[in-house]
């Protein structure tokens, strides 16, 4: 985005901070608006509100206030039944049966039925709609079918272990009626229906979307009458509204005005991981590179102190990993790994064994959606063992091309969220070798892979990926560098924690205390 | 006079079509949009079903061609991201864009020309110092650094204004002030040295001489004339005050065209990209143009010229 602009207005809001440091309103208990209605300023645009469709994570936000699933993600990242009430499995993996419960209402009135629930399903497979869901379900669904009003059968064509985590994550269910109704499949996105906890009341593009509690809901009511996104995209200024009391709640707080922010009372400073990975990807698989050397990846991980890097460029807002599976997850994380530590001695004998003595030189892509000081504290640790990296920064749309088409070689920062809160989905991603993100090929994680697709066993799959990790973190498939964490300031009155784990934003619960 | 318009009609069409063009071939240069649509998991299958969708995959000259046809039926395409028309996307953020430029311009000219004149009158008076120090600072520094400190002083310190946001007048204050504060200043010191110029020409001399009172030889000789260039200069500062919207906008976050261009530039929205940059091309040409054929009117050697 603005990058130019939006670095220059961090560093004078910052500057600007100094010379004003007491804000003169009242916050703490003082609603933006009133006691029924919660503002959160939302860092990123709301664009489309068809949430089978909405193009961006940032987007799908709002998705959890509007939509149900037929299980759900609680808080410690546990599939729990929501629209559906059980599920049983075939023995051979290939068929899932759900049974809904009766007293689930869309948001227009009509009674949820089996047959929303398999339209659902097809809508997603339907390319007409342009579903960004569409790639998750194509290849392993063969069809989806009400068997009775209580009862959707969907049969798969190949087991998908994490087939569960997808429903719980992706299949928004909407209404078959009013959604036949509309003229395009694009109209939705105007006047979008769910079953969720809030309804759709308005939307002004590139201001703010609107919702009422929906009070037919089949679970705990909203606590809140009214919920209002508001769109502030620069930094300091959702700083300033929150400190002014226009805002109850905001995202994206820079982590430089984590401590102001703790400081000013009646505020509160919520910090959490978001079961995100933040890495290096390295082109492994170029066997002229030096990177293709495992002892050279490792080197590289040794060489930087991952601690003092998040102490010091991002304020504490992140935690060490030791591989692309989070510690969040509540599966699938092996907690006997430890993070590599910073030994630059262990480092420089590391790159000696491989043959570089001298260390070498490389380059390394940053998007300009990562502060600049990430590539730079890295290219200053490196330089401490001989190896030069030379940092090429670049918009991140252009980025997002060359990084989705391997071209973003052969080191570039990196980052991956998850919607289902499943290992698999960081795995074959960024670390197998078919992954869109991955340029490293193991046998064995491969290997590993096609069994997890085959296990849809909670336990198992805890297994197989505390292998996984274990095996990625010996081969130091990739550079590691923090988790990531998602840093929200809110008005202490407000009774509201935000969802670990995962990307997207619970705002079912939010009250005023 | 009939051909000189039609001749600059022609021109002008010429003009939005070469933007059109140019814009149309840039974007797809830039990137891919389905990169950001799909999640990472897409195969290329899924990406290139897409493109398909969207008729990227056609040659870029037979997605221009589609593009003016469609545009000839007022169809714009449709905003990815925001499953809407794109040319309703656009028209949401036409009003407020317009809304500030032409309050801050007003505020421009309202501010900065009786200040040269003022200042022009009396130089180095406590006017003139005044004057020449607002110019120093709007000219200074970037109209985001002072919409920034406005919302430290009166948003956060006193609690006058609210931060951001669009809405009543309340919201207009402080971005319109911290952008027109730019205009000011230029048309402060354009006023100030063109009447410092007209006040010591002969013909002012001649009008004091003759016993017309101040008031009528400042405001009525000396203005009259100072003033031409700086309409120009006004009209031209419609174009800046468009650009410089876009930090001041990103500041307040007001839901003008410039960030809009901006963010779907950067999420490789092209149909809103296409669109944006049609109807600005449009509204340019169109103000360029009334301007140019004003002049002539107004002065038939510049038909000619």
């Amino acid at each position: 985005m603005t990058t130019g602009i939006a670095r220059h207005l961090r560093m004078l809001s910052c500057l600007a901070a100094l010379l004003v440091p007491l804000p003169a309103a009242a916050i703490g208990g003082k609603p933006a608006v009133d006691r029924d209605t919660v503002v959160m300023a939302v860092s990123k645009e709301i664009f489309n509100l068809d949430g089978q469709v909405t193009a961006s994570g940032d987007s799908q936000r709002y998705g959890w206030q509007l939509y149900d699933t037929l299980y759900a993600l609680d808080r410690k990242g546990d599939i729990v039944p929501s629209l559906a009430t059980g599920m049983t499995r075939s023995e051979d993996g290939l068929t899932y049966t759900f049974t809904l419960r009766t007293d689930v209402k869309f948001h227009n009135g009509q009674l949820m039925t089996a047959e929303d629930v398999a339209y659902s399903m097809d809508r997603i497979l339907d390319p007409a709609v342009k579903s960004t869901r569409r790639p998750a379900f194509a290849p392993v669904v063969a069809k989806s079918e009400a068997k009775d009003a209580k009862t959707v059968v969907f049969t798969l064509k190949e087991p998908d272990g994490a087939f569960l985590n997808k429903i719980a994550g992706y299949l928004f269910i909407v209404p078959k009626a009013y959604t036949q109704s509309l003229g395009s499949p694009e109209a939705f996105a105007r006047a979008p229906v769910g079953t969720g906890p809030y309804r759709f009341v308005e939307q002004k593009i590139g201001q703010s979307v609107t919702f009422e509690r929906f009070d037919d809901y089949f679970g705990p009511k909203a606590g809140i009458k009214r919920l209002i996104m508001r769109l502030i995209e620069e930094p300091s200024s959702r700083v300033n509204a929150l400190l002014t009391g226009e805002v109850d709640l905001s995202d994206g707080i820079p982590t430089a005005e984590i401590e102001r922010l703790k400081k000013t009372p009646g505020l509160t400073v919520h910090s959490v991981p978001i079961g995100s990975p933040l890495g290096v990807r390295l082109y492994a698989d170029d066997p002229s590179s030096p990177i293709s050397k495992a002892k050279v990846r490792l080197a590289l991980n040794y060489a930087i102190d991952v601690n003092a890097l998040i102490k010091n460029v991002l304020h504490g807002a992140g935690a060490p990993l030791t591989s692309y599976i989070s510690s969040y997850y509540s599966y699938g994380v092996n907690r006997d790994l430890k993070p590599y530590g910073y030994n630059p001695a262990k480092a420089k004998q590391l790159l000696k064994e491989a043959g570089y003595p001298n260390g070498f030189e490389i380059s390394i892509y940053s998007s300009s959606d990562w502060p600049k000081e990430i590539a730079e504290t890295l290219a200053a640790y490196w330089t401490q063992v001989g190896v030069k990296a030379k940092i090429q920064r670049i918009d991140y749309a252009a980025w997002s091309r060359l990084n989705n088409t391997h071209k973003s070689g052969p080191m570039t920062l990196m980052q991956m969220s998850n919607a289902i809160f499943d290992p698999i989905h960081p795995v074959t991603g960024g670390a197998s070798k078919s992954g869109t993100w991955s340029d490293y090929s193991n046998p064995e994680i491969e290997e590993l892979i096609i069994e997890a697709n085959k296990t849809a066993d909670r336990s198992e799959r805890d297994r197989i990926f505390k292998r996984i990790g274990s095996i990625l973190h010996d081969d130091a498939q990739a550079v590691l560098i923090t988790e990531i964490f998602y840093v929200y300031g809110a008005d202490s009155e407000l009774d509201w924690a935000p969802q670990p784990g995962i990307a997207w934003y619970d705002l079912r619960t939010v009250r005023w205390k | 006079m009939l051909r000189y318009l039609t001749l600059r009609i022609a021109q002008s069409i010429v003009t939005v079509l070469l933007v059109t063009m140019i814009i149309f071939v840039i974007i797809r240069l830039i990137g891919d949009p389905t990169h950001l649509m799909l999640p990472p998991e897409a195969t290329e299958a899924d990406r290139e079903l897409l493109r398909q969708q969207m008729g990227l995959s056609d040659p870029v000259v037979v997605q221009y061609w589609r593009y003016l046809r469609q545009l000839l039926h007022g169809d714009m395409g449709m905003s990815y991201r925001f499953s809407l028309p794109a040319l309703d996307v656009v028209l949401a953020r036409i009003g407020p864009t317009l809304l500030l430029t032409c309050t801050s311009l007003a505020i421009g000219i309202l501010v900065g020309v009786p200040l040269g004149v003022a200042s022009a009158v009396r130089p180095d008076s406590w006017i003139d110092f005044l004057a020449k120090a607002i110019a120093l600072f709007g000219q200074a520094a970037p109209p985001f650094f002072f919409g920034l400190i406005f919302v430290l002083v009166f948003s956060v310190q006193l609690g006058w204004l609210p931060t951001s946001g669009y809405g009543g007048p309340q919201y207009l204050i402080m971005p319109s002030i911290a952008l027109g504060w730019y205009s000011a200043a230029g048309l402060m010191r354009l006023t100030r040295s063109n009447m410092m110029e007209v006040l010591t020409s002969e013909y002012v001399k001649m009008a004091r001489i003759k016993g017309v009172p101040e008031r009528t030889v400042v405001y009525k000789h000396a203005l009259k004339n100072a003033a031409l260039p700086v309409l120009t200069f006004a009209s031209l500062q419609f174009g800046i005050l468009m650009g410089g919207a876009v930090s001041i906008e990103s500041v307040f976050a007001w839901p003008g065209m410039g960030k809009l261009i901006l963010d779907s530039i950067a999420n490789l929205d092209y149909a809103v990209v296409q669109a944006a940059v049609t109807l600005s091309a449009l509204m340019f040409t169109a103000i360029n143009l009334a301007v140019d054929l004003l002049y002539a009117y107004i002065d038939p050697r510049i038909r000619y010229a």
